[in-house]
C-alpha cells in the first residue's frame, strides 16, 4: 500500500470512526442512522478507528523508517557493488597513470 | 500476494480465537457473565486489529505490540460506550482497566507464541497449546449455541471444566502431532474428539460438529502457518 493511500484511508476511516464513536446518539438519529442499533454503530466506529490506526502506523513507517523490503535491499546491494567496482577501477586507473608518469620521468 | 493475504487471514483467525480462549479463563475466574454477543464483538475487533496490521504492516515485534494494544483498547471502548444499550450490571471501571491490561498481555502472549514458536520453529508443545486454545473457544461457542437453542440446559462453564477440556484437547493435539507434521492428523484428532463426545452422551449431529470444531483450527495452523522444524 502506498503512502498516499495510507493517508487517505487514515483520514476517511478516522473521521467515520470518530463520528460514530464520539457523536451523541440523538445527533446520529437526526442524521438518519436511527434504524441501526447503538452498539452496532459503536462497533463499526471502533473497527474504523482500528483501520485508521493501522494506516497511521503505515504512514509513520513510510516517513520515519528506512526501507527494509527485499527489493530495496537488493537495490542497495547492487548500488554498493557498483560503487565498489567503480572505486576499484578508478584506483587501478590512477595507479596505472602514476606508473606511466614515473616511467616517463625515469626515461627523461 | 494472494498467499500472503490468506496467511494473514489464517494468522488473524487463529490468534484471535486463541486469545479469546485464554481470556475465557480470566473472565470465568472473575465471575464475569460471558455473553455470546460480547464474545462475537470481541472476536470481530481482535480479528480486525490483527488482520489489518499483519496484512498492511507485516509481522514482527513492533506490529505485535501495536496490535496487542489496539485490539483490547478497541474492545474496551466498545464495551464502555455501548454499555447503556447492552445492560451490563456487572461493569465497573477498575474491572474494565484490569481486564484491559489482562487482555493486552494475553493478546501479546498469543501473538508472540504464534509468530515465534509456531510460524518460525514449528515446535510441538506450543503448537498444541495454540490449537487447543483455539478449539476451546470454538467448542465454547458451539456449547453456547446449543444452550441458546435449548439442547443443553445449563452451560457447564467453570474454571475446572474449562481447564479439564483444555488439558484433554492439549493431550489429543500433542498425540495427533506425533503422527506427522501434515494436516491429516487434525482430521483423525477431530474424529476422536467427536467419538468422545458421542460416548459422553452427545447427539450424532453434535458429535459431527465437534469433529469440525477440532479439525478446522488444526488443519488451518498445520497447513498454512506451521513452520519447518529447526
Amino acid at each position: 500500500m502506498s503512502a498516499v493511500w495510507s493517508v487517505v484511508i487514515a483520514f476517511v476511516c478516522g473521521v467515520i470512526g470518530a463520528v460514530l464513536v464520539i457523536v451523541p446518539r440523538t445527533t446520529l438519529n437526526s442524521l438518519g442512522l436511527g434504524f441501526v442499533p447503538h452498539h452496532v454503530l459503536i462497533l463499526i466506529g471502533v473497527i474504523a478507528l482500528i483501520i485508521a490506526s493501522a494506516a497511521v502506523y503505515n504512514v509513520l513507517n513510510f516517513a520515519l523508517c528506512k526501507p527494509k523490503t527485499k527489493a530495496s535491499a537488493s537495490v542497495v546491494k547492487t548500488a554498493k557493488k557498483a560503487k565498489s567496482k567503480k572505486s576499484k577501477k578508478s584506483a587501478k586507473k590512477t595507479a596505472k597513470k602514476s606508473k606511466k608518469k614515473s616511467s616517463k620521468k625515469k626515461r627523461k | 500476494m494472494k498467499g500472503e493475504l490468506w496467511k494473514a487471514i489464517v494468522f488473524s483467525v487463529i490468534v484471535s480465537l486463541a486469545a479469546i480462549g485464554l481470556g475465557l479463563f480470566y473472565d470465568i475466574s472473575n465471575n464475569v457473565t460471558i455473553d455470546i454477543c460480547d464474545a462475537i464483538a470481541k472476536l470481530l475487533i481482535t480479528f480486525t486489529a490483527v488482520f489489518v496490521f499483519s496484512a498492511s504492516v507485516g509481522y514482527g515485534f513492533m506490529p505485535g505490540i501495536v496490535t496487542s494494544l489496539a485490539g483490547p483498547v478497541g474492545f474496551t471502548i466498545y464495551y464502555t460506550l455501548a454499555a447503556p444499550s447492552l445492560e451490563r450490571s456487572a461493569l465497573s471501571i477498575p474491572g474494565t482497566i484490569l481486564s484491559l491490561i489482562a487482555n493486552i498481555i494475553i493478546l501479546a502472549l498469543v501473538y508472540w507464541i504464534v509468530r515465534r514458536s509456531v510460524m518460525k520453529r514449528g515446535g510441538r508443545l506450543l503448537f498444541s497449546a495454540i490449537v487447543s486454545l483455539a478449539v476451546l473457544s470454538l467448542h465454547w461457542a458451539w456449547l453456547t449455541v446449543l444452550n441458546l437453542t435449548g439442547v443443553i440446559g445449563d452451560l457447564p462453564l467453570s474454571v475446572g471444566t474449562a481447564l479439564t477440556t483444555l488439558i484433554v484437547l492439549y493431550i489429543l493435539t500433542f498425540l495427533a502431532s506425533i503422527l506427522g507434521r501434515s494436516w491429516w492428523p487434525g482430521i483423525i484428532g477431530g474424529i476422536i474428539f467427536g467419538i468422545a463426545g458421542l460416548i459422553a452422551g452427545a447427539a450424532a449431529l453434535d458429535s459431527l460438529v465437534r469433529v469440525f470444531v477440532y479439525a478446522i483450527p488444526y488443519v488451518l495452523i498445520a497447513k498454512t502457518l506451521r513452520g519447518k522444524k529447526k
